[in-house]
């Protein structure tokens, strides 16, 4: 199975809802241009993990990729509720304290406010 | 008039029997060569010498076909803006479909005079063994390109064999070696071994993101980057951030294919050294009869983000102790929905002394495997200090 990718916006927020395996090819070009995009509407991305079961090495680069092009333009690409194999591979990586990560959605969204003191789990 | 009558037939038959060879003998000529510009100038001049047309060409929004000479004899010279739907008088056409019933192209001749209905027949006759041999001759182009591509992926996979330590330097005391194998023809892993002046042992294991022909660049090059700075004599956390900052300069291609490594600098005489690992899953570091310790990542890998820094572990090694530097491909490797994992990994190295580890590694990761292919690089590099008095 691939990758399907559905969004919606929660503010000024947009969810990118991942389910699949974000692996070489498909999901991480799928990933890619799902982000270009809301990048290019100038928005933030929460991206959510929860349906994401198989992640490689180059699904780690596209979500870092996201993330460099969000910082680059003074946005943000955080990350919602990953599972056991992209959460190892993040600790693996030494990734984990890059990324801002939320199991809770809402804390998630607010966050991405500057008054809101931010819920990094 | 009976006999004038049957005359006229006989004639008629005698006709469309001349057609009928015409047209064998067309599919003959254009099915004699595999190769495509043969087969589109033969269907034109058939075309236009078997109906006596002033010239004949090819309309295709292929653009394989479009490229090629695809004209004969004398057309008006607008005759590249001819299409199907604009009926002018002075062209017939007939469509060429192709294997999977899509038009490939339109066969049109010029000809003042309308053609006659067996003329007709004759032209669409035509164009379809036409669409055969010229779907014949183009998958028969493709299969020299691919013959030429797999020559190169083929050399390329030669250059990278003899990029890997050609000899591993005999240590005393110790036993070490190394295993890399591609699952396509060439990868993204990366061994290394350096003796430097004094004595030490420059190792280094790295895995590029991704896989195949992409990845191999990216291991040249970080390759590279590594052999020039690894005799300088720097600390590895040092030589860490600046393999980080040297692949985090070429670019964004390389930043997606970021390197995660284990940097490792032994001393073999006084039996310890230094490591650093960027990134990388962990290293197994197994004592006789003591717990195995990881030696996980200190940063991130390399490559991936600027200015990042990290931290050097050291590492000492007893009497009978085993490094084990291996890449994810080890122990990613599936049976079903099972991977081989991490544990069963250190459960070889627990098991009893063997001079071929590493080959005996990779017999059990295939037999786990079963008949699953291959589906990421698998590289390791294993370091074993002898017990007293035994053979290293």
């Amino acid at each position: 199975m691939s990758l399907t990718i559905t969004s919606r916006k929660s503010n000024d927020v947009e969810i990118l809802i991942l389910a699949g395996r974000l692996t070489l090819g498909d999901g991480t070009g799928a990933l890619r241009q799902a982000a270009r995009q809301i990048l290019d509407r100038n928005a933030d991305i929460l991206i959510d993990l929860s349906g994401v079961h198989y992640i490689d090495s180059a699904g780690l680069g596209e979500l870092v990729s996201a993330y460099a092009s969000a910082a680059s333009r003074g946005r943000h690409v955080k990350l919602l509720r990953p599972l056991k194999r992209v959460d190892s591979l993040l600790h693996i990586t030494k990734m984990y304290s890059t990324f801002e990560i939320f199991e809770d959605e809402a804390a998630a969204i607010a966050s991405f406010k500057p008054a809101v003191s931010e819920g990094n789990r | 008039m009976l006999s004038a009558r049957y005359g006229d037939e006989t004639i008629d038959l005698q006709q469309k029997l001349a057609r009928v060879h015409s047209l064998l003998e067309a599919s003959r000529r254009v099915h004699a060569t595999i190769k495509l510009d043969d087969v589109l100038a033969g269907v034109l001049e058939i075309a236009a010498k078997e109906l006596e047309a002033e010239g004949a060409f090819l309309i295709s929004s292929d653009a394989q076909l479009e490229s090629r000479a695809r004209v004969f004899g004398d057309v008006p010279d607008d005759w590249t803006r001819w299409s199907e739907r604009t009926e002018i008088p002075g062209y017939a056409s007939a469509p060429m479909t192709g294997s999977r019933g899509e038009t490939i192209a339109h066969l049109v001749v010029y000809r003042p005079e309308p053609l006659t209905l067996e003329e007709a027949d004759f032209l669409e006759g035509l164009a379809l063994q036409s669409a055969l041999a010229v779907g014949n001759a183009q998958h028969h182009e493709k299969m020299i390109e691919w013959e030429r591509v797999q020559l190169d992926l083929d050399a390329a996979r030669a250059i990278q064999r003899s990029l890997l330590p050609q000899a591993v330097p005999r240590v005393e005391g110790y036993g070490l070696s190394y295993r890399s194998t591609t699952c396509y023809e060439v990868g993204g892993d990366y061994v290394d071994v350096m003796p430097l002046p004094d004595g030490r042992l420059m190792m280094v294991l790295a895995d590029v993101a991704g896989k195949g022909l992409a990845s191999a660049l990216i291991s040249v090059t970080f390759r590279s980057s590594f052999r020039a700075i690894a005799g300088a004599g720097l600390p590895l956390d040092e030589m860490a951030a600046r393999l980080n900052t040297l692949h985090w300069q070429e670019g964004l291609e390389a930043r997606r294919r970021y390197v995660t490594a284990i940097l490792v600098c032994y001393d073999p005489r006084t039996h310890c050294g230094k490591v650093v690992n960027a990134g990388h899953n962990p290293a197994f570091l197994v004592a006789a009869g003591k717990e195995p310790v990881r030696i996980g990542a200190s940063g991130p890998p390399l490559g991936m983000l600027p200015a990042r820094t990290y931290e050097v572990e050291d590492l000492a090694m007893e009497e009978g102790s085993q490094l084990l530097l291996y890449t994810d491909g080890l122990t990613e490797v599936f049976r079903g929905d099972e991977e081989f994992g991490e544990d069963r990994l250190l459960g070889l190295l627990g098991g009893p002394r063997r001079e071929d580890f590493l080959d005996h590694t990779w017999k059990t990761l295939a037999q786990f495997a079963g008949n699953s292919r291959q589906t990421d690089d698998m590289t390791a590099l294993y370091l074993r200090r002898a017990m007293k008095g035994e053979p290293a």
